[in-house]
């Protein structure tokens, strides 16, 4: 129990000391996390409405493959991208590898079958009532894909947020591409990790509680953002 | 605009064909569809608008074979409002946003009793006020074909005689062809320039509507209308 008090003391310390270590930490985590699922969404929306709303030869096996990568082990495909963008790899010559940049797009594999996978099942239902209604007043497909997104963006809202939960949790992929560098690419979930195994409980779990407190004040934002307020 | 259909065939998994031999719609005439649930009206009209093709044979739009968009108008028998403002689902059948458009959308909501609800969010209206604003957003601006499959199913008997006035002022207006899918002959009856009855996915009989009505040449014409007082 004192443990847990002493945390929350502790994360209270950490975010009043305006220690500049703790908030690059924050603003990292933060600038990968937002520029990760930005660049997810703005590939896997489009791409969920078009995979739901159209038919076309090998869907089935399409949508099973994206529900399937929904659950991609976030270490495989943080290894994969080890393996391109390592000095050695296809890749290395971009000399991204350890890089912040690394960490964005390893979290970008992470999510994008995610927010894609939600998106597919947010239109599945309304496609076909939206596009006849759109079809039988002469609208065009652009302006039936706008109503489209519109009618969906609740569910689609939510896919993102989620994909946005997976980014800001995540610890494997980012170690692996990222390196856990101070001052570089340590992050929030990589500093927990590191905390711990140093055994310092207090500071790893008051990073915990700032991280919950910064993914529910972003989840409120979007929210509030959202409701059009 | 002269519609024409020819030899067209549909069928859905084995379960129901349609069937038409040739059925031609004249410009500027009011077609009612007639017959029970499932006899074919609305596959019909999912057809004629492009919705669906037909397995076999053709349909031709004046001398076009594709239902030319932006002059064919389809009110489907599942009609959605958007998450917009009446005032807002109505100028999407306008196809623009101008001081014109705004006035032909207020216009189309004052022809069916909906001018006071126009900011109002469309999901807070009731099935038949939807309905009627679904109406609205059709037949806002000109075209040169309408169909509407059963308009008026859930809208109360004083909307419904709102309602075919308004499709009678726009078919006078736009010299437009209109078609109605029914399952009520007094409506036809009242709006309608000549009756289409079908069957089992066939066209059993056509005529005006005195006509058929008074007369009907098929045994399951006369069954159909028994229960109706014309």
């Amino acid at each position: 129990m004192n443990e847990i008090v002493n945390s929350f003391r502790e994360a209270f310390n950490l975010i009043f000391s305006f220690d500049a270590g703790v908030y690059g930490i924050i603003w990292l985590t933060l600038t990968v996390t937002v520029s990760s699922t930005a660049i997810a969404s703005v590939i896997a929306v489009p791409a969920g409405i078009l995979i739901g709303s159209y038919d076309f030869y090998g869907k089935r096996l399409l949508v099973r493959f994206i529900h399937a990568f929904m659950g991609l082990p976030p270490v495989v495909a943080g290894l994969v991208v080890y393996i391109f963008l390592s000095r050695n790899g296809p890749l290395g010559s971009l000399g991204l590898i350890f890089t912040p940049t690394a960490m964005v797009i390893a979290q970008v594999i992470i999510i994008i079958p995610i927010i894609t996978g939600l998106s597919i099942a947010a239109v599945r239902l309304k496609s076909k009532v939206v596009k006849e209604n759109c079809k039988g007043l002469g609208l065009g497909k652009r302006q039936t894909f706008r109503l489209l997104l519109h009618e969906c963006r609740y569910p689609i809202f939510s896919a993102i947020l989620t994909g946005y939960g997976r980014a800001i949790s995540e610890v494997g992929a980012v170690t692996l591409v990222g390196g856990n560098i101070q001052y570089h690419t340590r992050v929030m979930t990589t500093t927990i990790m590191l905390e711990t195994r140093r055994g310092n409980y207090d500071q790893a779990l008051a990073i915990g509680i700032v991280l919950i407190s910064l993914s529910f004040i972003i989840n409120s934002i979007l929210y509030r953002l959202q409701e059009g307020k | 605009m002269k519609v024409i259909i020819e030899n067209i065939k549909k069928s859905y998994s084995n379960r129901f064909t349609l069937d038409i031999g040739k059925l031609e719609l004249a410009e500027g005439r009011i077609y009612g569809i007639l017959g029970p649930n499932g006899s074919g009206k609305t596959t019909l009209l999912r057809l004629i608008s492009g919705l669906e093709k037909p397995d076999n044979g053709k349909i031709s739009y004046g001398s076009e074979f594709e239902a030319p968009s932006g002059e064919v108008a389809f009110l489907l028998q599942n009609s959605y409002l958007f998450d917009f403002s009446v005032l807002e689902n109505v100028l999407l059948g306008t196809g623009g946003k101008s001081t014109d458009d705004q006035k032909l959308a207020m216009d189309a909501l004052r022809e069916i009793g909906m001018e006071k609800y126009a900011n109002v969010r469309a999901s807070t209206l009731s099935g038949g006020e939807a309905q009627k604003v679904a109406i609205a957003r059709t037949l806002v601006r000109k075209r040169r074909l309408v169909l509407l499959d059963e308009p008026t199913a859930s809208v109360d008997i004083y909307s419904m005689r709102q309602v075919e006035d308004f499709i009678k002022k726009f078919n006078k207006n736009h010299n437009a062809t209109v078609v109605i899918s029914t399952h009520n002959p007094s409506q036809a009856a009242r709006i309608a320039d000549e009756v289409v009855i079908m069957w089992n996915g066939c066209i059993i009989e056509r005529g005006s509507p005195e006509s058929v009505f008074s007369s009907p040449c098929r045994e399951e014409t006369r069954q159909f209308l028994e229960n109706w007082r014309i």
